[in-house]
């Protein structure tokens, strides 16, 4: 007996990619290749994995994603959005298309857990919303310090109770004053409670059907909760035990079960050490393409399945190619090219003496010859003059840079 | 282990027990089948504790430790040091201090504590801390259940290693947790804990040096409020840190508040919570019931209960839940249900006693019509009413059909020199004010000397009135004026405590001096907002039950009006908590 969940996928709004200037002006970010495949076709691989067919998933996109809708038509059912919505507010546009308690993804997680055991966590807690968290351990033990799965400076201090409960939520950077002020019936609901700051959300949310009319009351009551994790998540979290907010779920047992259903509104959390990483900045999805190049025992199990799809391609002799580079299909590379660490797209033209070095190359980009990339993402269909010389550049779609150049840290469009 | 002290503090400073520890102090209530000073000692001693000092403040424990004779016991070294002044527990140790006996580390148990927590891994806990830094002084025993009662509802906020980090009440409703002093970095383990289900269990190991922060500090009254919150909260100040034991399930402990965990400690220790001190096995007879005494056959005996010694109980007596003690003699068809019954009780045929605490040679005879004598919590000591009923249904103790009613209380120093004196200087201080600023001028020397005399606020209370109601002239202007004037004064003085001898004061001047009106001074202390509606109403309420008093009908009559205006006024206030209320859902501390 399984209870059949439906997934929802925020496929990008207005808001979507913001923070990953300038490589979503004009491009979707659910459509950014990790290892040349597009974001969200890892989604919808975890999802079908899990047993989600494409009558359960939804993905919810804007008018202007069209792009992403043409890609995934057959693999998921598509709605879309008006235009200025958040996260929230799509949720509740989509109201009518969501009938079952739902799993609430972002189009950019990556995650390495299994959904199935999130969802028997989620139905053996009774809970009324679990999110999924990967905690994170930075403590520098011998060698280098492991890497966060978070690069952004900001983290979440969270309040964990002995029974999974989240008890409080709130980020680093909010909270300046100079006490954490918590509600006193939300703490005693457990008996110890842990202050944790290596807890990492990684925005992958089970909820059960009632919290979307919950939204929907809350949101005509309170104008200002409109994103989901930014506003609803830590206004619920907040106000668990408060009744005024318990009595807007919905009524449907009366009388002797009415009690029972109010004890029962609880957030828990599950905790996994599986690999977990938003790509919503520059510096995470410059990370996530690195762990997607590692190869062997430490490679990531997410990527290992794209790494062996790739096709080997043919270079001339006296290119010299690092083994864990990634070259697309279709393209040609000149001589004496010097690639060391990347992932390069399909159908590119790589000129003669190119030195490039972990750098990320989307698809249809031209690089004329002698020029030198470093710590670079150039996006579909740009091109780079020959002689240039490029170091921690990110250039947009279409853009183009002027040969004999040489350019540092900047964006182009 | 030679060198090391258990210093017992064997009294309380509350009322919580009034009319019984008039008499006698807590530590030497029966419980049971010992007195609670007797079980402690006998802990002590299992532990291997020797030395004990037992610091007093009632004389009868230096009597009954002078008649002791406890055969088959170690000898121990007892030492009972005087406490006397004291008023609080800070006090005494500070007294104790003095003495300069304590050289290190010593046990501090509070006088009303039942336990069976083995003392050897605390002690070892506590010499591994002092091992690693010197500046751990305390460790407090804590153990682990559901906090019942408001004086244990606390959570604590632990460090790594059960380093205590914060103790915050739960009387607010929002807890706020120090930011300041926790260090919070990306991506590090969890290094604090909150944790609701710890009860403090009234045993410290300390060290010297508490008692010399008591010292230095010598508005430390109490050692949870003051010495611990200090430690805590300046903690960037000093060094010095409070540890935690946490003792482990089987090992708990309960202290004696006030009447409802007296009874429930009873309970406890029959149903062999703190094992290994139990009743006498040879008393067992089933379902934790113990009869050390003749119980006929035709009684109903439910379980949990204990029948002391000699005690002899008639046919068709039901008992529920209850401790009888030694000699008492129950007569046909009584009903005994939640109380306690100290020693050498008589109780006639067909009385029904309910949750009561009867204390040692009484005589319960047929013509006390009602003996329900409920024991509640008492909540608002400011509501007139309820307070004079506590006093009417008194616990009924050591007095009438008894032999030696000669158990007068040891006076302390009298206090009547203190009172005059204290007289005196409030009438200085009354007739020199004529300004605001000297007002508050006064309030600092007031203060100063009720610290320097340890003089109760009540006291104070009285004498001001005294000398305040004297300077007043019989017009409203004056009235007015004068409580312009005094109004700072009488607020930090007259608290809830304090309002019953405020307006008793008041009351006894109108009645002297007719041409006062008592309605007048109501007024004028409402709209000062020293006395509250409810308390006003309460005493207008009493004063309406009076008979055959002209004063009092005058007053009710001339009062009706504000009376009126007032309860609109709490009407008012409760319709807007309904609309307005957080709505804070209670919930009951139920774990899974």
């Amino acid at each position: 007996m399984q209870i059949k969940y439906q997934a929802i996928i925020l496929g990008g709004g207005q808001k979507a990619g913001s923070m990953l200037f300038p490589l979503c002006q004009s491009y979707s970010k659910s459509l950014l290749p990790v290892c040349n495949k597009p974001m969200i076709l890892y989604q919808l691989d975890v999802l079908e994995i899990a047993g989600f067919g494409p009558q359960d998933i939804l993905i919810l996109l804007t008018k202007d994603h069209q792009a992403v809708a043409d890609l995934v038509q057959r693999r998921a059912e598509i709605f879309y959005v008006s235009d200025d919505s958040d996260s929230g507010s799509a949720l509740l546009e989509a109201h009518e298309k969501i009938k079952k308690d739902f799993i609430l993804l972002s189009c950019d997680s990556m995650i390495g857990a299994n959904i199935l055991d999130l969802l028997d966590f989620h139905y053996s807690k009774k809970a009324t919303i679990t999110c999924l968290i990967k905690e994170e351990d930075l403590d520098k033990k011998q060698g280098r310090a492991p890497i966060s799965c978070n690069l952004d400076e900001s983290y979440d201090i969270m309040f964990i109770g002995s029974d999974h409960s989240l008890l409080h939520i709130t980020n680093q950077e909010d909270d300046d004053q100079a006490n954490l002020s918590i509600s006193r019936n939300v703490l005693l609901s457990c008996e110890s409670v842990q202050i944790m700051t290596n807890l990492f959300d990684t925005h992958i949310y089970v909820c059960q059907y009632e919290v979307l009319e919950l939204f929907q009351k809350l949101s005509k009551l309170e104008n200002e909760i409109q994103n989901w994790k930014l506003e609803f998540l830590p206004y619920i979290v907040k106000h668990q035990k408060n009744v005024n907010l318990l009595n807007l779920l919905s009524k449907q047992e009366q009388g002797l079960f009415h009690e029972r259903k109010q004890q029962q509104f609880s957030i828990k959390v599950f905790i996994t050490q599986e690999y977990a990483r938003r790509l919503n900045n520059i510096k995470d999805y410059q990370q996530a393409n690195y762990e997607s190049m590692i190869k062997g025992n430490k490679g990531i199990q997410l990527y290992q399945g794209v790494q062996d799809s790739q096709i080997q391609i043919q270079y001339p002799q006296d290119a010299r190619i690092s083994p864990d580079s990634i070259i697309g299909e279709g393209t040609r590379i000149g001589n004496k090219v010097n690639i060391q660490r990347s992932i390069i797209g399909k159908n590119c033209t790589i000129g003669d003496h190119v030195k490039i070095s972990n750098s990320i190359i989307m698809k249809n980009v031209v690089i004329n010859s002698n020029c030198i990339i470093q710590h670079c993402i150039l996006s579909n269909e740009s091109a780079v003059g020959h002689t240039t010389e490029l170091n921690k550049c990110n250039l947009g779609n279409l853009a183009s840079v002027e040969p004999n150049q040489k350019i540092v840290d900047e964006c182009i469009i | 282990m030679s060198e090391f002290y258990a210093v017992i503090l064997a009294d309380s400073y509350d009322n919580q027990f009034n009319h019984l520890t008039n008499n006698i102090p807590k530590s030497l209530f029966p419980f049971v089948d010992d007195l609670i000073i007797e079980h402690q000692i006998n802990w002590l001693s299992k532990n291997e504790i020797d030395q004990i000092i037992v610091l007093y403040r009632n004389e009868k424990i230096a009597e009954y430790f002078n008649n002791r004779r406890r055969p088959g016991r170690k000898t121990q070294k007892i030492q009972l040091i005087n406490i006397l002044d004291s008023k609080s527990s800070g006090d005494a140790l500070r007294e104790l201090y003095s003495h300069g006996i304590i050289q290190q580390d010593f046990l501090l148990l509070f006088g009303d504590v039942i336990t069976n927590i083995s003392l050897k891994e605390v002690i070892n806990k506590y010499h591994d801390q002092r091992k690693e830094d010197k500046m751990n002084i305390l460790l407090m025993v804590v153990h682990q259940g559901i906090q019942q009662y408001d004086e244990e509802r606390y959570l604590y906020v632990l460090e790594s290693d059960d380093k205590l980090f914060q103790l915050t009440d739960l009387q607010q409703k929002q807890i706020i947790i120090n930011k300041k002093h926790i260090t919070l970095t990306k991506g590090m383990p969890c290094k604090y804990v909150i944790r609701s289900n710890l009860i403090e269990s009234g045993i410290y190991i300390c060290n010297r040096d508490v008692l010399k922060s008591f010292q230095e500090y010598f508005m430390f009254a109490e050692i949870k409020e003051d010495f611990i919150k200090y430690m805590t909260t300046t903690s960037d100040i000093q060094e010095e840190k409070i540890h935690l034991y946490i003792s482990p399930k089987i090992q708990v402990s309960q202290r004696i508040f006030h009447a409802q965990s007296y009874h429930n400690a009873c309970l406890k220790y029959l149903s062999r919570f703190f094992f290994p001190y139990c009743p006498q096995q040879q008393y067992y007879v089933d379902f934790f019931k113990y009869f050390a005494g003749r119980v006929d056959q035709k009684s109903k005996i439910s379980d949990q209960c204990f029948i002391g010694q000699n005690t002899d109980v008639k046919q068709k007596v039901t008992i529920t839940k209850s401790i009888i003690g030694k000699n008492c003699k129950l007569g046909i068809g009584c009903e005994i249900i939640n109380s306690i019954l100290w020693d050498n009780i008589e109780v006639d045929d067909n009385i029904i006693i309910k949750d009561s605490i009867i204390a040692s040679g009484c005589k319960i005879k047929n013509s006390i019509q009602s003996q329900i004598v409920t024991i509640e919590n008492q909540k608002n000591v400011k509501q007139l009413l309820s307070f004079q009923k506590y006093d009417d249904n008194a616990f009924q103790s050591e007095n009438s059909d008894q032999e030696s009613d000669s158990h007068e209380l040891h006076q302390k120093k009298p206090k009547e020199n203190d009172d005059q004196g204290l007289k005196e200087d409030m009438i200085d201080i009354v007739a020199n004010c004529k300004t605001v600023s000297q007002v508050k001028e006064a309030i600092t020397n007031v203060d100063t000397i009720k610290v320097n005399s340890n003089i109760a606020f009540e006291n104070i209370v009285i004498a001001f009135m005294a000398a305040f109601l004297d300077t007043l002239q019989p017009d409203v202007d004056s009235l007015k004026n004068a409580y312009a004037l005094w109004e700072e004064f009488i607020i930090r003085f007259v608290s809830e405590t304090e309002v019953v001898c405020y307006i008793k004061s008041i009351e006894t001047f109108c009645r002297q001096n007719q041409q006062y009106h008592l309605n007048q001074f109501l007024q004028l202390s409402y709209k000062h907002q020293i006395l509250s509606e409810q308390v006003i109403i309460n005493y207008q309420n009493q004063m309406a039950t009076i008979e055959d008093d002209q004063f009092a009908k005058d007053f009710v009559q001339s009062s009706q009006q504000f009376k009126e205006y007032l309860e609109n006024i709490i009407l008012e206030q409760e319709q807007q908590q309904n609309q307005e209320g957080d709505g804070e859902y209670e919930y009951e501390y139920v774990y899974e």
